[in-house]
């Protein structure tokens, strides 16, 4: 008996050794992208190559912070124009998750709550949505922006973003309006309200979890889109952050220093607001996988 | 009676309206599109071209860099499935074990990679993988020189360098997922086997591994419908070369419009990646069902 619950103890002593190692041995893997771009965004472009870190703090620079938000980096006269692509990446995203949502909750208090001709077929007519990739649609899209005349406006995205997200809106919402309960809905009908007047006061309310976890989960598909912003947006200036990313990268002999500031200064409002939601996050992310 | 379910009826498809107009502009018209365009030999997106059939597909089908852009999603795919959800399922059980210290903090910190836009750690990655990059320097920092590569320029490397740069980004959300499921199990059930003299190690494997089927066969098929998307890291990283070895179906199919302004063939790609989602999604369907 003791023998054995020596072996227990050694065991599970082994066991915690490996699970350090794994898991610090992952963290450290996780951040060394992140602390190297931000020590790659601290230096003078003579000093990239030299070490991986830098030596000293004398190194430390934050010029290129300044240079990013004045838009001109001095070597070679690279030009980043962060501010606006920040300005484009949230007006596209604010729009497009608003404009989800309203969309979604109507349609899914009706193919929840109401009765039509056609409803359940309806609704797994829009479900369909969510099986074709961006890719597939993205040439079509293309022409139609252009007979829309919204070609070279921040629409031609702004439009087709809704569309694809509308499916999982929907499916979300239809779900969860479907738990609540008729009664509540009957007895504020015999009150005389209208369907509007129960959306906003008895649905809406009750749907907090819902209403969160697509709002991220919408936000961060939209901020981060990246191919159908490749095709649609041809001019600069209204490049979204990942157009613009991909560009100061792409760009002929860009130094490492110069994206790696790019980049950092582009992730800082999504980690801080990750770190304020992230449990909303977690759910919000996951939600159209497993609530099956 | 009749006039109510009318006004109901009327109510339903007002509320429904602009879903459908969205759905139908957007998504609809331009699947039917792709449909239609795959038919044609296209040069430019606004002029109407020749018909030609199927003529687009026969192209396709003898092209080599076609099957070679399948082979290499295929290939990505199978190993972020397996790489991811191993990595994912240690990670869980042992967050969910509870055991070491900081347990939480490593959980927001593995999630943290998910959240960022693919572009961003694909240029990022990139340079890390550069021949005068982060992996190369510390490989000759730790004296194993030899082992240095020109990992994205060098055909034997570069699409398993994407694959770890997927791994990076995407593990924290596989486990995320599996820790939910873990978290389901009564922790009755582990006090019950352990009195029956079960250990540790029993426990996971006989307990909480079964239970994590499930929830791995729902990942497996978004991890190959994702693996069979794939674009934005390729496109940074390496554009699909060396000599296509990176190419993936996504990445031919960008290039074959708006490099070499091949619309109607760039479409017959598109419908043969609609064709592989669709078998993977009713895949998908039909595992939950059952489940």
């Amino acid at each position: 008996m003791v023998k054995n619950r020596i072996k227990i103890n050694q065991d599970s002593k082994a066991l915690s050794i490996f699970e350090y190692i794994v898991m610090y041995g992952w963290l450290v893997l996780v951040l060394f992208p992140f602390i190297w771009m931000i020590s790659l965004s601290l230096r003078k472009t003579q000093a990239v190559f030299k070490n991986l870190f830098f030596q000293s703090f004398k190194e430390i620079t934050f010029e290129n912070y300044y240079y990013l938000f004045k838009g001109e980096f001095p070597y070679r006269k690279i030009q980043v124009f962060f501010l606006n692509a920040l300005k484009n990446s949230f007006v596209v995203t604010a729009i497009t998750v608003i404009v989800i949502l309203i969309i979604a909750i109507l349609a899914g208090y009706a193919f929840s709550k109401l009765k039509f001709f056609g409803r359940s077929a309806g609704f797994y007519f829009i479900l369909a949505g969510m099986m074709v990739p961006v890719q597939v649609i993205m040439l079509p899209l293309f022409k139609i922006v252009k007979i829309f005349g919204i070609q070279n406006t921040l629409l031609s995205i702004i439009f087709p973003y809704i569309a694809i997200g509308l499916p999982l809106s929907i499916f979300l919402f239809t779900g969860f309006f479907k738990n609540i309960p008729d009664a509540l809905i009957e007895a504020a009908r015999i009150e005389g309200a209208n369907n509007i007047q129960i959306l906003l006061k008895i649905i809406i309310p009750l749907s907090k979890p819902v209403i969160g976890a697509n709002v991220i989960f919408q936000f961060m598909f939209n901020w981060n889109e990246f191919s159908l912003a490749l095709v649609l947006l041809q001019k600069a200036n209204l490049y979204t952050l990942p157009l613009e990313i991909t560009k100061v990268q792409g760009q002929y002999m860009t130094p490492w220093n110069i994206f790696a500031t790019t980049a950092m200064a582009a992730i800082v409002p999504i980690i801080i607001i990750y770190l304020i939601f992230q449990k909303q996050f977690v759910s919000g992310l996951t939600a159209g996988a497993i609530k099956e | 009676m009749k006039k109510k379910v009318f006004v109901n009826n009327l109510e339903g498809y007002l509320l429904i309206l602009p879903a459908l107009v969205f759905y139908s502009l957007f998504i609809l018209y331009p699947l039917f599109n792709v449909f239609k365009s795959s038919t044609f030999k296209l040069n430019t997106l606004s002029q109407q071209g020749s018909f030609i059939g199927l003529l687009n597909y026969s192209e396709l089908f003898k092209d080599s860099i076609f099957w070679r852009a399948l082979l290499n999603t295929s290939l990505y795919t199978v190993a972020i499935i397996f790489l991811i959800n191993f990595f994912a399922i240690v990670f869980a059980v042992i967050i969910d074990r509870g055991k070491i210290r900081g347990n939480y903090f490593l959980r927001v910190m593995f999630f943290i990679p998910s959240i960022l836009p693919p572009v961003l750690v694909g240029a990022a990655f990139k340079r890390i993988f550069a021949p005068f990059g982060a992996l190369n320097m510390i490989l000759s920092g730790i004296g194993l020189s030899v082992l240095k590569h020109n990992w994205l320029g060098e055909p034997s490397w570069a699409l398993l360098a994407i694959i770890i740069t997927t791994l990076w980004q995407c593990a924290g959300w596989n486990m995320v997922i599996f820790l939910a499921r873990l978290k389901e199990i009564p922790r009755e059930l582990y006090e019950a086997a352990s009195i029956d003299g079960a250990s540790e190690w029993g426990i996971i494997r006989k307990i909480k591994l079964p239970l994590l089927k499930e929830a791995l066969a729902i990942l497996i098929v978004l991890n190959i419908i994702g693996g069979f998307k794939v674009f934005d890291l390729v496109y940074v990283m390496t554009g699909g070369g060396p000599a296509h070895k990176t190419e993936v179906l996504t990445s031919l199919l960008y290039y074959q419009a708006f490099n070499f302004h091949n619309y109607g063939y760039a479409s017959s790609i598109a419908v043969v990646m609609l064709v592989i989602m669709l078998l993977f999604s009713w895949l998908r369907i039909k595992g939950t069902l059952k489940g």
